[in-house]
């Protein structure tokens, strides 16, 4: 049951309704039974391995506070065993199992390795690491546990941020199941279903629409000219933007429909002059995540220049691995550590002189060339191997002759414009729904148009989610 | 404060439908179903059963049948009348079968049914290719089949409400490689290699397409257990529906036969077990055999020359049928 199918659109209703139509300890029940209904719906045969998580980090936590210092990180060792367990079989398995054959192969040593048909269960990285932060939070005392299992399993199991996030934060979203909601009024609704609509515009209009030539040039780089290439990676950078930021508006306003405040996800990444910038506005509830669980502990910025650049590194490393168990993500998360040490060790703060004209403005040339080192490192993002992203980059660097479709480009440019236009308004009012804000009069164009957009990009290359491979 | 916005958008909605229905005559008619060519043979089906034409034999199958089954061609040749070829390129065994029995056939009500056939339906690939995921994903197939659910009954209301529903995948752009769409004879023959010679005549990029799919549709070539299953449903319930059936395996070239892994040892089992399925299934079997290149537009299919022999080959069996 994806966010944009028919199923969905009858669920929320039917949820929002039921809802709001109890207390608060039925509340909770009504939202863990549409959750594990939700999941369900993608593969019930997983729900066993959402409930081992909850159960595990829910009892851990438990032990935790009652436990003095001693035996405090053997408790904590188990949830990290279970859910890294869960992460490592389900994700990773056969990925280090061919990888790791292929490389002692290479030393002479040759072995033949059970391959292991294994399912991925749908958002595995995300309830995984939900779960994680909880017992990560008690273990460092920054939070107590809570009394709940019914609250706890709704915080892991929520329905719009389970299967692609946002990443909750036991911190700020446990409460929220544990006290009484208010039924949003009319402008809280009117914002929640905005955010929905535009979500689903993201989704469908720019993101499905961009998939089908993104999918064009990766799979025929040889016979693409390098302007089409390079339109194909520009085109991928709106989709995953689009698919992904769009999924992110769907949940939080489903969740504000609920009464429950997710995070923001998004904050208009590709106006972001430095790629340090770009992590601070791109998928905000994974940066921060890896911010406080990976790059902290391993020292941050406490040990030198040297231990700096190598904590970097390795949490971007790590970031890329949390994507899929490929060499493509590694190298993807790799390229981007390599950039923030790059801006760390040659930039400099500047402050712009708004003097100058537009076009002369430091800022948006520099903006401009953070986009570009982001749509390189999708490549290998987007990419069926390393290889593939290899010769996609050297078709644009050799300026490859081939076809080029023009329809392609003029896609691209109202796709681009539609996000760059949502991206402004939110930017300026700094306010995710700020198009409701606008004149009524133009209120009712744009939410005209998107529905216009979506019913004509409706029915076409259905495309799932791509955060529901993570 | 809600209606001003409310009412605006939906002036924009209204004149985004008006502009559709003045402006639609401009647009190719939308498709509804997987493929183009699926679209034209179910409108010619149905108009040919509305209209009382009397079908006898109706050939089912691939592209191979598709351009090989000569319906004018067999009739000229004494098959006698009322042959329908209702076989769709790009459809692979899954979607014959379901094609056949719960489309075609419902609506023609055949005496006989010919089922064209090669050994590469027999290769489990065939069960996993994206036309066969269209097949079952589409709302149009369901309809057809009678077992289409409320949001497609719903997406079929909206069609005939709203142009700008209806029209709307005809302002989408495509990409990728043109989809086949071959012109068609009235009675469903596939006409788009009948002037072609063997890897000639400005068909060398074609063929070579040709010819690496195949490769590619024969490689780790085995009879797959479940594609047994399903052709040997498919000839039992035609069978047990009292329609006579003929299930033959389509002239090959000696090229198709050296593409397989362990070429004739592969082909000969292929062969081997559409017999042994025909003879469960109370189906007749026939092999075509190997025909020399002149008569093939590419490695598997047959162009004008060979679509002649074929009537000619046809054309008895169906009379002993």
């Amino acid at each position: 049951m994806t966010f944009n199918s028919l199923e969905y659109a009858a669920f929320l209703p039917l949820v929002f309704v039921v809802y709001w139509l109890l207390p608060r300890r039925p509340q909770n029940m009504v939202l863990l039974i549409a959750s594990y209904v939700f999941y369900g719906a993608f593969d019930w045969r997983f729900l066993g391995l959402l409930m081992l998580s909850t159960v595990t980090d829910y009892t851990v936590g438990r032990l935790l506070a009652a436990t003095a210092n001693r035996q405090r990180s053997a408790i904590f060792a188990i949830s990290l065993v279970v859910n890294l367990g869960i992460l490592g079989f389900f994700k990773y398995f056969n990925f280090f199992i061919r990888d790791g054959s292929r490389f002692l192969g290479e030393l002479g040593i040759h072995l033949a390795p059970p391959v292991v048909q294994i399912l991925l269960p749908i958002g595995i990285s995300f309830f995984t690491f939900h779960g994680m932060s909880y017992t990560f939070d008690i273990y460092r005392r920054h939070i107590e546990p809570t009394h709940s299992l019914l609250d706890f399993a709704v915080f892991v199991a929520f329905f719009p941020q389970l299967v692609a996030g946002p990443i909750g934060r036991a911190d700020v979203q446990l409460p929220q199941f544990a006290r009484d909601r208010v039924r949003p009024n009319w402008a809280q609704t009117r914002r929640a279903l905005f955010l929905i609509l535009l979500g689903l515009f993201k989704k469908v209009a720019v993101a499905d629409a961009l998939a089908s030539q993104v999918n064009n040039a990766f799979s025929t780089p040889a016979t693409t000219s390098f302007l089409g290439l390079l339109v194909g990676m520009w085109a991928f950078a709106f989709q995953i933007y689009g698919d992904f930021s769009g999924y992110s508006d769907i949940a939080r306003g489903s969740a504000f429909l609920l009464g429950i405040d997710l995070p923001e996800n998004f904050n208009q990444p590709y106006f972001s002059r430095s790629v340090t910038e770009f992590w601070r506005r791109w998928h905000i509830s994974l940066s921060t995540w890896l911010r406080d669980y990976v790059y902290i502990p391993l020292g941050g910025n406490r040990g030198g220049e040297l231990a700096t650049y190598r904590n970097l590194l390795l949490t971007m490393l790590i970031g890329g691995l949390w994507h899929g168990a490929a060499t493509t993500f590694v190298v993807w998360g790799g390229l981007h550590g390599l950039y923030l040490i790059g801006e760390r060790r040659f930039t400099s703060a500047h402050s712009e002189d708004y003097r100058r004209p537009w076009l002369l403005r430091r800022d948006l040339w520099r903006t401009l060339l953070t986009f570009q080192l982001v749509c390189v490192a999708w490549v290998f993002f987007r990419a069926p191997s390393t290889t593939a992203a290899l010769r996609y980059l050297i078709g644009i660097a050799d300026l490859q002759g081939g076809v080029t479709d023009r329809k392609a480009i003029v896609l691209l440019a109202l796709a681009g414009a539609a996000i760059v236009f949502i991206d402004l308004v939110q930017r300026r009012a700094g306010d995710h729904a700020a198009l409701v804000d606008l004149s009524p009069a133009l209120r009712g164009v744009v939410y005209g148009l998107m529905v216009v957009a979506i019913v004509i990009w409706s029915g076409g290359t259905s495309v799932p989610f791509i955060y529901f491979q993570f | 404060m809600v209606g001003a916005p409310l009412l605006v958008a939906v002036a924009v909605l209204v004149l985004a439908e008006g502009t559709m229905r003045v402006g639609r005559s401009y647009l190719a008619t939308p498709s509804v179903w997987p493929a183009p060519e699926m679209q034209k043979k179910y409108d010619q089906i149905v108009a040919r059963a509305a209209s009382g034409q009397r079908t006898e034999v109706v050939l089912v199958g691939d592209s191979l049948m598709d351009v090989a089954g000569d319906p004018a061609g067999l009739k000229a040749v004494g098959a006698g009348g009322g042959i329908y070829n209702a076989s769709v390129a790009g459809e692979t065994l899954p979607t014959i079968a379901e094609w056949t029995t719960k489309v075609v056939v419902p609506r023609l009500h055949p005496k006989v049914v010919v089922v064209g056939l090669s050994s590469n339906e027999l290769n489990p690939s065939v069960l996993t290719l994206p036309s066969v995921a269209a097949y079952d994903a589409s709302r149009a197939v369901r309809a057809a089949e009678g077992t289409a659910s409320l949001a497609d009954r719903g997406d079929a209301l909206l069609r005939r409400w709203s142009m700008l529903y209806r029209y709307r995948a005809s302002l989408r752009p495509s990409f990728g490689p043109p989809v086949f769409d071959p012109p068609l004879s009235r009675d469903g023959h596939d006409l788009a290699f009948a002037s072609l010679k063997y890897l000639q005549d400005g068909g060398v990029k074609r063929s070579r397409l040709v010819i690496s799919s195949v490769i590619a549709g024969l490689k780790g070539f085995a009879v797959g257990p479940k594609n047994v299953a399903i052709l040997q449903a498919m000839l039992t319930t035609l069978h047990g529906q009292g329609i006579r059936v003929l299930l033959v395996a389509m002239p090959a070239t000696a090229d198709l036969v050296s593409f397989h892994p362990d070429g004739a040892a592969d082909y000969r089992r292929a062969m081997a077990s559409f017999a042994a399925i025909a003879r469960r299934s109370g189906a007749r079997f026939e092999d075509a055999g190997v025909w020399p290149v002149t008569e093939f537009a590419d490695p598997v299919h047959l162009n004008g020359v060979g679509t002649v022999r074929f009537s000619s080959y046809l054309a008895p069996l169906l009379r002993q049928t």
